[in-house]
């Protein structure tokens, strides 16, 4: 089972984008785009378990608002750090979408 | 945060090309061309570009993709027209309703509508007092009690009208005015000429073009084989009592709907004539009056509407923000307030930027 929840990132709006204006010039149809997407949430899912390596920390001052709705947890920080190895970002507000990380093993 | 940041056009050059080699089969049953594929995938990646989000590291940029900006530029003025365009259509299409509705309806109450608004213009033009003359070329009809009757008279009161200077605008709304309305000669009756009826009505019913409404063809067919000073002083009665049923409907009605200033419901306009008329055709003279009623409403009722907004406005602001984290969670735990975070698969975007990452794991208090 693949994710869609990565088409709401920069990759993913921006095919979504793309698709939009290739529909409008009517080189593809809807359909065809709709199968660009669902290949695209294989894609993803499949390139962040396999080719992510990368591991963060982060902590946050504050947990302003949480959310758990149909097994998606839905997380307001505030004041957060995020810390790989010696460098960090901060920023003083970040929202998190996750999803179940068990069931959408595939 | 440099290996999360650098990784990221890896991770979405390696998704673009694997999206790429795995929809060109879907493609090709499709009998789309190659070459639309291969745009998607120099389209996808100047928009990626474009965005700001991804760290061009110096191997990425290389001749083999061209400058992202201009290469977008053809595309995204294209893409403006055609939104342009889209835009375009889709007031057509929300405008088409209501000629569509129109014609759709019966002949009869199109007509009718549009007589009734050609009949408002040239009363807003300032007809005073008000002829509504049957043009002789147009000798009476065969069945004065039709509609048809009537609408060719405000028609001609209409046209007219539109000549005069405006007048009943600039009046005082209490004062009375005089109006003569012209009948046709009665059907039985063998001469054939044509009576004129004067009734004063208040010179705000005729800028409110009340008038239109509350003389039905129902109406005037009724009085039509009265005597001529019956049927003036009938009229003059209907006309009153339906002016101050219609203030009184309308006071009503302003406080009445409570759902908003664009809601207009079936039941309000089947009031409305119900109480002003006893004739069913009149749905689309009421019209007019109903958006007037509407729009005192969306003044009075604003209060409502904007709080309710207010609500809608706080939650998606309570979660909004630039910086977010799309990803999948291991674990998230909690004892007292203090909360853990196990996440994985991610992708960051703050403050523009995005990271990816494996595992991220991270605690807050809440």
């Amino acid at each position: 089972m693949s994710y869609q929840l990565y088409r709401n990132t920069t990759l993913g709006n921006t095919l979504q984008e793309s698709l939009d204006e290739l529909i409008q010039y009517g080189q593809i149809t809807p359909g065809l785009a709709f199968k660009v997407l669902l290949q695209f949430d294989k894609s993803i899912n499949n390139a962040l378990n396999q080719r992510v390596k990368a591991r963060v920390t982060f902590k946050a001052g504050k947990l302003n608002t949480y959310r758990f709705c149909d097994n998606v947890w839905t997380l307001m920080l505030n004041d957060v750090e995020f810390r790989e190895v010696h460098e960090f970002v901060k920023v003083d507000k970040v929202k998190i979408v996750a999803c179940d990380g068990k069931s959408g093993e595939f | 945060m440099a290996l999360c940041q650098t990784s990221v056009l890896k991770v979405y050059h390696a998704v673009i090309e694997d999206v790429i080699t795995n929809v060109r089969d879907a493609f090709l049953d499709e009998g789309v061309d190659e070459q639309v594929l291969q745009e998607m995938k120099q389209i996808w990646r100047n928009k990626l570009l474009a965005s700001k989000a991804v760290e061009l590291s110096p191997d990425s940029s290389d001749g083999s993709h061209p400058p992202p900006i201009v290469a977008n530029n053809p595309k995204s003025n294209k893409a403006a027209n055609a939104k342009a365009k889209k835009a375009a259509a889709a007031t057509a299409v929300t405008s088409q309703p209501q000629i569509g509705g129109s014609s759709s309806a019966s002949s009869l109450v199109a007509l009718k509508s549009s007589a009734g608004m050609a009949a408002g213009s040239g009363m807003k033009n300032g007809l005073v007092p008000i002829k509504q003359e049957v043009n002789s070329q147009n000798p009476p009809p065969l069945h004065p009690t039709s509609g048809a009757a009537l609408l060719q008279k405000q028609q001609q009161a209409a046209s007219s009208g539109q000549g005069s200077i405006p007048i009943v605008a600039t009046l005082d709304p209490n004062r009375i005015m005089p109006v003569n309305i012209t009948l046709p000669s009665p059907a039985g009756s063998a001469s054939s000429e044509s009576r004129v009826l004067t009734i004063q009505v208040p010179a705000s019913a005729l800028q409110e073009n009340q008038l239109t409404q509350i003389l039905t063809a129902h109406l005037i067919s009724s009085i039509m084989s009265l005597p001529t000073t019956l049927a003036s002083s009938v009229l003059q009665q209907h006309v009153n009592a339906a002016l101050s049923s219609a203030n009184h409907q309308k006071n009503l009605a302003a406080s009445k709907q409570l759902d908003g200033a664009l809601d207009s419901s079936d039941e309000d306009e089947s009031e409305e004539s119900d109480d002003n008329i006893d004739n069913d055709d009149d749905d689309d003279l009421d019209k007019d009056d109903d958006e007037d009623v509407e729009h005192e409403d969306a003044a009075e009722e604003e209060p409502l509407n904007s709080e309710d907004d207010v609500t809608d406005e706080d939650s998606a602001e309570m979660f909004d923000t630039d910086n977010v984290i799309v990803c999948q969670y291991d674990k998230i735990t909690r004892s007292r307030n203090k909360w853990k975070f196990y996440l994985k698969d991610g992708i960051m975007n703050m403050r523009g930027k995005d990271y990816v990452f494996q595992k991220s794991n991270g605690d807050a208090e809440w």
